[in-house]
């Protein structure tokens, strides 16, 4: 009778450290899947910035080598570079194009441009979906992180080295930057 | 918009000419429905009498007869409602819907179709009928937003599912799943396997602590779902939910957002005993009006800096 009390438990305890590591699995994955999301916005804004320089560069003349600088970071992009290399190249390209965004106010032509203003709405909403894609990848690690160092799971996650993953930490000006609702918020108001 | 200020001196200035007759003829029903109940009175002497008398010709007599007036006093106030009624929905409350913006529809006895209530995906059970009425519509700035007083009925006994307001009005992002932000204390875990069973939603974890305590998101898009619900949209439906200080339900489905506000009270209707010459009166049904359009601008729906147009 004792030995099967103890086959029972037996059972049940694989079935839990089972459970517990497909759990931390299904976890792990869903960062992958995240990140794969932020790497398809940012490709959706990689596709977007020749149509921008393009445009801009007729009317801003005064910014020809921020337009340059940032032609020559997105061809950096094509290479064969790591994850983290993409991102910090993602974000270098976010402030210049911030820059432009910025000195657009300087450009009244440029500004009353229905093809400009087409691309600046694709673009904003890109730096959205990419935020968006952001806090997912951080909530998916948030839950990831949890079920790793929380017991008993983090035995589990020892004994199979799962190690913590770091979530998407935003600089102080990139915060500024991914805010692109308040500055087309001034071009709204102004309309 | 226009302050309650402005709508008062509207409403002193041109309302009050047009709510004269509809006054008159309301205070002229009430005399005479007083009167009915006068005589009611005295007759129901009489069958006290008959009754202390023991008299059962006069008391049979006297029942008839309470029953005729009573009947009649009921069929006057009832042609009565529906005369006022009538007047006002039609002569009044368009006024009312201009003054808060001159492009609009009100159809009295109309409601939003079944196949929207269905398409929200907002009830918890299949849908069986729908009632209602007060069916209004704007277009504010670029945005277009309809609602108006409804029931929703399931199949089975207790089958209602919901009374209140219900708004339907176009969205300012683009997006092709489907999202639901329920009401943390009304969404049973019931209802939850239904929508993981029945669809590929999937519960939404969110950054901000006092939207999560209120609501539990359901979509079938992680990433799309954050970019509808930006911390600031979320902050806005927070705010409208102190505002309207009820339990809301939004679903944001093929380019549109849906909510449902429940309210048990029967809105924009005239009361036979109230008079139509008060500020308060009338604005009974301004206020809530005010309320509902509110959400465009609250959850700052005309803000089109996105690729939707």
């Amino acid at each position: 009778m004792i030995g099967f009390v103890i086959l029972g438990v037996l059972i049940i305890l694989i079935f839990y450290v089972i459970f517990l590591y497909n759990d931390i699995i299904r976890k792990k994955n869903e960062t992958d899947n995240a990140f794969g999301s932020i790497d398809a916005m940012l490709k959706k804004r990689y596709d977007l910035i020749p149509n921008l320089v393009e445009t801009v560069k007729q009317y801003m003349i005064h910014e020809s080598t921020v337009l340059s600088d940032v032609t020559k970071l997105r061809s950096r992009l094509s290479g064969n570079i790591s994850n983290e290399d993409k991102v910090d190249l993602h974000n270098d390209i976010s402030k210049k194009l911030q820059g432009i965004m910025v000195a657009v106010e300087n450009y009244p032509d440029l500004k009353a441009s229905q093809n400009f203003l087409k691309l600046q709405a694709s673009w904003n909403e890109t730096e959205e979906q990419i935020s968006a894609s952001r806090r997912y990848y951080n909530a998916a690690i948030a839950d990831y992180n949890n079920a790793i160092q929380t017991f008993p799971s983090n035995i589990l996650a020892s004994k199979f080295r799962f190690t913590p993953k770091k979530v998407f930490e935003i600089e102080e000006i990139e915060r500024k930057n991914i805010s692109a609702k308040d500055l087309f918020g001034k071009n709204n108001a102004n309309r | 918009m226009r302050t309650v200020d402005e709508f008062q001196i509207y409403f002193e200035s041109e309302l009050k000419l047009l709510l004269q007759p509809l006054e008159e003829y309301r205070i002229s029903r009430v005399k005479i429905f007083k009167r009915i109940q006068y005589l009611a009175i005295l007759f129901g002497f009489i069958l006290l009498i008959a009754v202390i008398y023991g008299n059962l010709v006069l008391l049979a007599l006297m029942i008839l007869v309470l029953l005729f007036i009573e009947g009649f006093a009921f069929e006057s106030i009832s042609t009565t409602n529906r005369i006022l009624r009538k007047d006002y929905k039609n002569n009044i409350l368009p006024k009312v819907l201009k003054f808060i913006n001159s492009d609009f529809e009100y159809i009295p006895r109309q409601k939003i179709s079944k196949a929207v209530f269905e398409k929200s995906l907002l009830f918890p059970h299949e849908i069986s009928v729908v009632e209602g009425e007060d069916f209004m519509r704007f277009k504010i700035g670029d945005t277009d937003i309809m609602f108006c007083e409804a029931e929703v009925y399931g199949y089975g006994l207790d089958s209602k599912m919901f009374d209140g307001i219900f708004i339907s009005t176009s969205f300012n992002k683009s997006f092709n799943s489907e999202t639901f932000i329920f009401p943390k204390k009304s969404t049973s875990l019931f209802r939850k396997i239904r929508f993981k069973l029945l669809g590929s939603s999937y519960e939404v974890k969110l950054e901000d602590p006092e939207f999560e305590k209120e609501f539990i998101v359901l979509s079938e898009d992680q990433v799309e779902s954050r970019y509808i619900l930006t911390t600031s949209l979320m902050e806005r439906i927070l705010d409208y939910k102190r505002k309207l200080n009820t339990e809301l339900g939004f679903s944001f489905i093929s380019k549109r957002l849906y909510c449902t506000i429940p309210n048990s009270k029967n809105l924009f209707e005239p009361a036979l005993f109230e008079t139509f010459m008060d500020f308060n009166f009338i604005l009974q049904s301004y206020e809530p009006i005010i309320l509902y359009t509110s959400i465009v601008a609250d959850l700052n729906l005309n803000l089109r800096i996105w690729s939707k147009q």
